[in-house]
């Protein structure tokens, strides 16, 4: 049995993809606006894009505790 | 009593260490006292004791005519890098420091706008704290402490941090705040003591070592001299021989001591005149603070 | 009262500005709503994966709900504890070290206030991101797996709000106490590591507050001793007392420590 798209009960899913989305949107928008990071801020940019659930988390629990 | 504070045999030890030692002055209404000395020599300690952030070994601190009472909500105390949240913005910011200083819900919001109108805030009261100057946060650290309308300012080196615009509009702030509160401040930067001082206190290694008026210290400590600059190297060395004064010669310039007002101008003139050299300037010298600086603080 | 709530709107203040009311709710629900999703999708998911060889069975045994609560619970043990040790043990060392405290420290500052401004605000954030959290887990294994006990549920509910009370009790005592460094450690230790160990070390004292995560996945499989829950209930809340009083003490004797 392969899955193909339409199998893939999307109304399960999605928000799943919408939270993570929402995720990555605001710890982007906080670290445009925070003074300064723990480390080089474009560091954290793409831990935050290609991290999938866990980038985010990282940036927000370590990554803005810098001041 | 109102804005009077005695400090009597201040003494605070960290274990071994002894980091104040046997303080004792007194600071009187409308007057601001400069606490000057080098690093480390026990300023910062003096006044986090002073603003109770640390107690004492032993010796008192009587405010306003008692003493072991919870004085803060009539102090104010800016410290030497004053550190803000970020994320506030300067009214909420300063709300939250007059209602910690007792100021009622009420009039919170009134005394914050006077306050941040007073250090030039007036125009960034909705704005974040994160994306200001230094100048501007010295100004806020300063509207912070002053909210509450304190009886007694404490400022740790207030300006030494900022460039010379700001500086320049903190001490005009500072000199104003004068009129109505008593001022203590730590420097290590001497000009601004000489220019708004009323009392001098010099510490050194913890100790108190010397205090008094600006024009106390300077009598006590001045070691005038004339200066006279000539033309010529041969001339000045010429008039040390010729003259009977006590005078020491170096390179082109003369240098006469002072003592007990002895030689007078008008003799040093007419010997001067008599000799005939071509001179460029005659001056007498006075003791700048930051020489009486390193005399008290290299014992003498 | 006047100072805290004076103090609780900066600390909410914080927590909205800062994000934390948005991305630890969004933490909580992911984790709550990714668990039953993969779980249930696993075989489906191997399958596409592909490279199995044509005669591979896969007899995945049949997940109860309750057994998908436990491992959502046990998501929230690792990653939502980690997420207690780093964002909220610098609540006071952080403060004390950047120097940001120190216009508190000299005023008339009411230190339990203070402190219970800081407890209460990041208690209310974590059991509302719990709560939210849980109860979408729930939704989806209601959906994927079947039916559940309710009344099991809320014990599963009120049992880890006390747990995350406590972690975020034991987390502010060590930002009381410690720098913000040496604060995170001692907080990953006691939060995420020493419930891990706590059955080992304690095997046969069924009263440490550490074993409170077991006892609500217990309470929800409905196997656990009612006595036991109890005790351990009333030594949790003793710890929390305790740790908040503590915190007040040292807050007050540290305040000096401020970068100033």
């Amino acid at each position: 049995m392969q899955m193909t798209l339409s199998e893939i009960p999307w109304g399960l899913v999605a928000p799943i993809l919408i939270l993570q989305f929402i995720l990555i949107v605001v710890a982007l928008i906080d670290l445009v606006r925070i003074e300064a990071t723990n480390g080089p801020k474009w560091v954290w940019a793409i831990v935050i894009v290609l991290g999938n659930l866990i980038g985010p988390i990282i940036y927000f629990a370590v990554g803005r505790n810098a001041q | 009593m109102t804005g009077t504070i005695h400090v009597e045999n201040l003494t605070k030890k960290f274990g071994q260490e002894t980091a104040v030692e046997d303080v004792s002055f007194t600071l009187t209404p409308h007057t601001a006292t400069a606490l000057i000395g080098p690093n480390g020599a026990g300023k910062t300690t003096t006044l986090s004791m002073l603003t109770k952030l640390l107690d004492p070994t032993s010796g008192t601190i009587v405010v306003e005519g008692r003493s072991d009472y919870d004085y803060r909500d009539k102090i104010g105390f800016l410290s030497q890098y004053p550190k803000f949240y970020g994320w506030m913005n300067t009214l909420e910011y300063l709300e939250m420091a007059a209602r910690l200083s007792g100021v009622d819900a009420k009039s919170a919001r009134v005394e914050s706008e006077k306050a941040l109108q007073f250090v030039g805030l007036g125009d960034v009261m909705k704005k974040k704290i994160a994306g200001f100057s230094g100048g501007m946060r010295q100004r806020l650290g300063l509207a912070q402490a002053i909210v509450h309308k304190p009886h007694f300012l404490f400022l740790d080196e207030p300006v030494s941090a900022l460039d010379p615009i700001g500086r320049r509009e903190m001490l005009n702030l500072i000199k104003e705040l004068q009129q109505s509160t008593t001022i203590l401040y730590s420097t290590h930067i001497l000009n601004d003591a000489q220019e708004m001082t009323d009392q001098l206190l010099f510490m050194r290694k913890g100790q108190l070592i010397e205090q008094g008026s600006l024009r106390d210290i300077q009598k006590k400590y001045e070691d005038a001299h004339y200066e006279v600059h000539f033309t010529t190297a041969e001339d000045a060395a010429s008039f040390v021989d010729a003259s009977l004064l006590p005078a020491r010669q170096e390179d082109h310039i003369v240098y006469i001591a002072i003592e007990q007002e002895q030689p007078t101008m008008q003799e040093v003139l007419h010997q001067l005149v008599r000799q005939q050299h071509a001179i460029t300037k005659v001056e007498r010298a006075r003791v700048s603070l930051e020489d009486i600086f390193l005399k008290v603080v290299n014992g003498r | 009262m006047n100072q805290f709530s004076v103090l609780a709107l900066k600390e909410w203040r914080e927590v909205v500005r800062s994000f934390k009311w948005l991305w630890i709710p969004i933490v909580f629900i992911l984790l709550g709503i990714m668990e039953p999703v993969i779980t249930y999708f696993l075989p489906q998911i191997l399958e596409s994966a592909g490279n199995m060889p044509e005669d591979a069975v896969f007899q995945l045994p049949d997940m109860t709900p309750e057994q998908i609560f436990l491992s959502t619970l046990g998501q929230y043990q690792f990653i939502g504890m980690l997420v207690v040790a780093f964002a909220f043990s610098g609540l006071i060392a952080r403060e004390r070290k950047n120097g940001t405290a120190a216009f508190l420290y000299v005023r008339p500052l009411s230190y339990p206030s203070y402190v219970l401004s800081k407890w209460a605000v990041s208690s209310v954030v974590l059991i509302g991101s719990f709560i939210l959290g849980i109860s979408a887990s729930a939704y989806y294994i209601m959906l994927l797996f079947g039916e559940f006990s309710f009344t099991n549920f809320l014990g599963l509910v009120g049992v880890y709000s006390l747990w995350i009370v406590l972690a975020i009790s034991l987390t502010l005592l060590m930002s009381a106490l410690f720098t913000p460094g040496i604060a995170t450690a001692l907080s990953l230790f006691l939060i995420v590591f020493f419930p891990m160990i706590d059955g080992l070390i304690f095997r046969y004292w069924p009263y440490t507050p550490w074993k409170l995560a077991n006892y609500a996945g217990m309470i929800m499989v409905g196997e656990a001793s009612t006595s036991d829950v109890v005790w351990t209930i009333a030594i949790a809340v003793l710890l929390i007392a305790v740790c908040v009083t503590l915190s007040i003490l040292i807050s007050k004797r540290r305040a000096a420590s401020v970068t100033i």
